[in-house]
């Protein structure tokens, strides 16, 4: 099987699709549930954060570079701890997978299909998914390039359509209730969509040059976070507060809202197509990584023959996933983080430690003239 | 009735598909997880389209992790 490279630019705009899927119509109603009105300085604190994970990450990277995530688990941990790491991640990535697909589902049947059977949904996206990955990472890749710039002006021109209606005073008053709905609120956006950023270390061994690669992670996770941003202050001040609190799809319920004369208006098919564009994007994504943990994890060597077998596995898990939506708010909120926080902070934390200490003692054990006995995985 | 031939219909076609590649993989392991994997999704989808109420698999997460994470909220 030949190796499969992807450009450090071709990874930027994978990172910044990624952010922006199912995030898009998601973050401002979870925001604003928490900070109100102050959901911008939130999200705010959310993406510096969440640059400051993509640090980690990347200083795990440079500690053993050329690795995958799962490779990593296995060069630092050992065989059986390493196999124990490897398999809670792979765990991790299947459930954001299928998480992903069913918050699909979830929100084209309550809004654009409401008759359509939600498996009818699910199928038909699965299906472009699995040949997608089939196709392998750098084929991923160019879809990524033809995408970028499609969904970059359909932005700005949401952003456009939406000035007139633009209304600031809803921002005031700043920090009125203090820093703890603002943290409770970073709290949220952090585990969705930043932690899940440790998945991109499944494939950032493909970059052809590391150095570009970790500018273009960082590059990617800003661009991202500033369109959620932007979305974010839209939805407060063209909404108002109470109603993106409330609309768990604020911006799509915002779209609905653009009426220029008579002649503009249910531009809602923008941010809706913006949605269908970037969740294609990202369910690609995870199940490439989901797919990749799998075959890698369990020493199974090229992916492609489990493509299918593990779509089916997915498409049974994602319908269901949650019984009803009230359950996945609930989720969401008390036990992704936490779960989130875990996988995508904890073991990255830890795989760093060992990282750091196993170094050390290598170079000790060469300076005081000891047997260089760097373990040959 | 449907949903079930349906299932099994899809399960067998890709079993057919994806035979030959492992055929020449000869690999035990390979074989071990593409079955497993198989049989898995299928028995799952022919409970739901049997009506067969299935726990959501996520259960066991929400046992581990929810009382942290309505401690981390102080709620």
């Amino acid at each position: 099987m030949e190796q499969e490279r992807i450009s450090a630019a071709q990874f930027k705009k994978m990172v910044f699709l990624y952010t922006i899927g199912t995030s898009v119509i998601l973050v401002s109603n979870m925001l604003a549930s928490d900070a109100a009105n102050d959901a911008w300085f939130a999200a705010i604190v959310g993406t510096v954060a969440g640059l400051g994970l993509v640090g980690l990450y990347l200083a795990l990277v440079r500690l053993v570079p050329g690795k995958t995530l799962v490779e990593i688990c296995f060069v630092l941990l050992g065989k059986w701890l390493g196999l124990f790491c490897a398999f809670l991640l792979f765990v991790y990535s299947f459930v954001l997978t299928t998480l992903v697909m069913r918050n699909l589902g979830d929100f084209l049947t309550a809004s654009l299909f409401p008759e359509t059977p939600i498996y009818a949904i699910h199928l038909v996206y699965l299906l472009i998914v699995l040949i997608g990955v089939r196709y392998g990472l750098s084929n991923i890749a160019r879809t990524m390039d033809i995408f970028y710039p499609f969904i970059f002006l359909l932005f700005i021109l949401f952003a456009l359509l939406l000035m007139p209606d633009v209304d600031l005073k809803q921002i005031q008053p700043i920090l009125r209730s203090g820093a703890k709905p603002i943290v409770n609120a970073a709290y949220s956006y952090i585990s969705f969509p930043y932690l899940e950023f440790i998945l991109f270390l499944m494939i950032f061994s493909k970059i052809e040059n590391a150095r570009d690669g970790g500018k273009a992670f960082l590059n990617g996770t800003f661009l991202g976070g500033f369109v959620l941003l932007i979305i974010t202050i839209l939805c407060i001040t063209v909404l108002g507060t109470e109603m993106t609190a409330s609309n768990l799809y604020a911006s799509y319920e915002m779209a609905k809202t653009i009426k220029i004369g008579d002649f503009i208006q249910r531009v809602e098919a923008i941010i809706a197509a913006i949605w269908f564009v970037t969740i294609f994007c990202k369910l690609l994504l995870c199940f490439y990584m989901t797919i990749q943990s799998f075959s890698q994890t369990f020493h199974l060597g090229e992916y492609r023959p489990f493509v299918f077998a593990m779509g089916v596995v997915l498409f049974a898990i994602s319908i269901i996933v949650v019984p009803d939506s009230g359950y996945f708010i609930s989720f969401d909120r008390y036990v992704w983080t936490v779960y989130a926080l875990t996988c995508g902070f904890v073991i990255p934390l830890l795989l760093l430690v060992v990282g750091f200490i196993r170094r050390k003692r290598n170079v000790q054990e060469s300076a005081s003239g000891g047997l260089d006995n760097t373990p040959d995985y | 009735m449907w949903g079930v031939t349906a299932v099994l219909a899809a399960g067998a076609m890709i079993f057919a598909f994806e035979v030959p590649a492992l055929f020449v993989r000869r690999s035990r392991r390979a074989w071990a997880a593409f079955l497993f994997l198989l049989t898995a999704g299928i028995s799952i989808l022919l409970c739901i389209a049997a009506g067969v109420a299935i726990p959501s698999p996520l259960e066991p997460l929400r046992m581990i992790f929810e009382p942290v994470g309505r401690a981390i909220r102080g709620e």
